[in-house]
Order: C-alpha cells, then structure tokens, then sequence
C-alpha cells in the first residue's frame, strides 16, 4: 500500500519551484536540491506540464516555472494525476460476491473516502506554510 | 497505494472463518479454501503470518485446522491487514527511520497524518463488525 515515486517526487517538484518564486528554475537544479535522478524527473515534468502545472520557458536561460499558485493545487488532485488514483483497493473485476461487498464497504470505501476527503483537503500552500524546514 | 491480493484475502478468509464458525472450533483450511474462493496453499501462508502475529492458532493432526486466538471483537480489520502486509504507511519514506532528508522534507508531515488516518480507520473495525454485518447481509437473503 505505497505511493508510487511518481507521486512523491512530482508533489516534491511542485514545492521546489513555489519555493523559488517567480524565478525560472532548471530541472537539473530541482533534480540536485530534491536528490533524485534528472532523467526521471523530465517524465514527471512532462506530466505536470500536459496538465499545466508548470510551465517550460524555452532558451539559454530557460526551466520551468509554477503555472497555479500553490494555494489552487489541491493535493489530492496532483496526486491522482501522477498516480492515476488515489484509491488503496482497485476495484473488483467480475462480478462481487456479497463477501467482497460487505468488507469493501465496511473497510475499503470507508479508507479510500478518508484518504480523498484528507489529501482533496489541503492545497500545496498549506503544506509550505505548516512546514519551515527548507 | 494498494493494498495487495494478501490483505484483501486474508480478510475474506478471515470474515468467512468467522461466519462459519460461530463457536470458534478448530476450522481446516480446505473448508475456508472452498467457501472463500481461495488456494489453500496461498491460505497456508496467509495462516501462518497471522499465527506468527497471534490472531489465529493452529492444531495440528487429523481434524486439525486453525481457530482464533481472541474473540472476534477484539481483532482488529488493522492487526489483519498489518499481519500479512506490513506497515500500511502510504509511502515507503515513513518506514525508513533513517531517511537523509527526514529533518527538511516538506512531505513527509502530510504522510504521516494519512498513515495516521489509515491505521485510526481499520483499527477502529472490529473483524465481529464485519462477520455480524456479513451475517445480516446472508440472512437478508439478498445481495442488497
């Protein structure tokens, strides 16, 4: 029951460049401060640039930029784009038995509204401001 | 974020177990592997992970099998699932104490309130809450 790196390391590249302002910031300097490989990073960038999360500025001194304020990018949202869901049971193939039923709504559809509800709840700027670690 | 085939089995056998065996007798495996739809050689392993955590113990011998080790309400659906999975920390981070970005991850807070919520939720479910509501659903005789 894990998010994947994908997740992780996008949400961390989102907060890198809220970080840095309106500054247009390299990959290869996101890849070193956050520790992770610049290749992979690209992939994750190419998915927050489709859906216009950041913003690539071309040229000699180009990066990327935050294209949302970080107060409009719900967690969850980015979450589910980058992991597909944020679901912690799929759902079944085939038909449900009434065993399968019962325990996905007594446990599975009780856990994955919690965990909807908490990450729909709080935006990137929430998690800068209750954290002055950097 | 999943939980794997191991969690979601070993409650299906577990809830089952409990419905079919009001009196806590010692149950075989073969019986839980008919009625639940599962191999019996993937309910061996799954036993044998939740006897290591004593939820169920074991006899053996010829009507041998396995029972629980505490009355259903007071096993938690959270010491089910954390027997065969593990931790159920939504990132592998929370599991690695000694994380060199532990003291400057910004993340790492907002995971562990979700980690927080996952374990309050399913230790709040009792596995009895689950076999009573699976009892009534039987006995309502329809699939609701």
């Amino acid at each position: 029951m894990k998010l994947s790196t994908r997740g992780r390391y996008g949400l961390r590249m989102l907060i890198d460049l809220s970080m840095q302002k309106e500054n247009i910031v390299t990959l290869s300097s996101i890849a070193h401060r956050q520790d992770v490989s610049p290749n992979y990073l690209e992939q994750v960038a190419r998915d927050l640039k489709r859906a216009r999360y950041i913003r690539s500025i071309k040229g000699p001194h180009g990066g990327y930029v935050l294209a949302i304020q970080p107060q409009d990018i719900k967690i969850g949202n980015l979450l589910r784009l980058l992991e597909g869901d944020i679901r912690l049971t799929d759902k079944y193939l085939g038909e449900e038995s009434i065993l399968q039923q019962c325990i996905r709504e007594n446990v599975y559809d009780v856990l994955n509204k919690s965990i909807a509800e908490f990450f729909d709840s709080i935006t990137l700027n929430d998690l800068i401001l209750t954290n002055h670690k950097y | 974020m999943r939980l794997s085939t191991k969690g979601r089995y070993a409650l299906e056998a577990l809830v089952l177990m409990g419905y079919l065996n009001i009196k806590n007798k010692t149950m075989s495996l073969k019986r839980i592997s008919l009625e639940a739809n599962i191999s019996e050689g993937y309910l061996e392993q799954l036993f044998s992970m939740l006897k290591k955590e004593s939820i169920v113990a074991s006899k053996k011998g010829k009507n041998g099998g396995y029972r629980f080790v505490k009355p259903m309400d007071e096993i938690m659906v959270g010491d089910i699932l954390r027997a065969v999975e593990g931790s159920l920390s939504p990132v592998k981070c929370l599991d690695n104490e000694f994380c060199n970005r532990k003291q400057k991850c910004i993340t790492r807070s907002t995971w562990q309130v979700a980690y927080d919520k996952i374990n309050m939720i399913v230790d709040n479910i009792s596995l009895k809450k689950v076999v009573d509501n699976y009892y009534a659903r039987i006995n309502a005789g329809s699939s609701i």
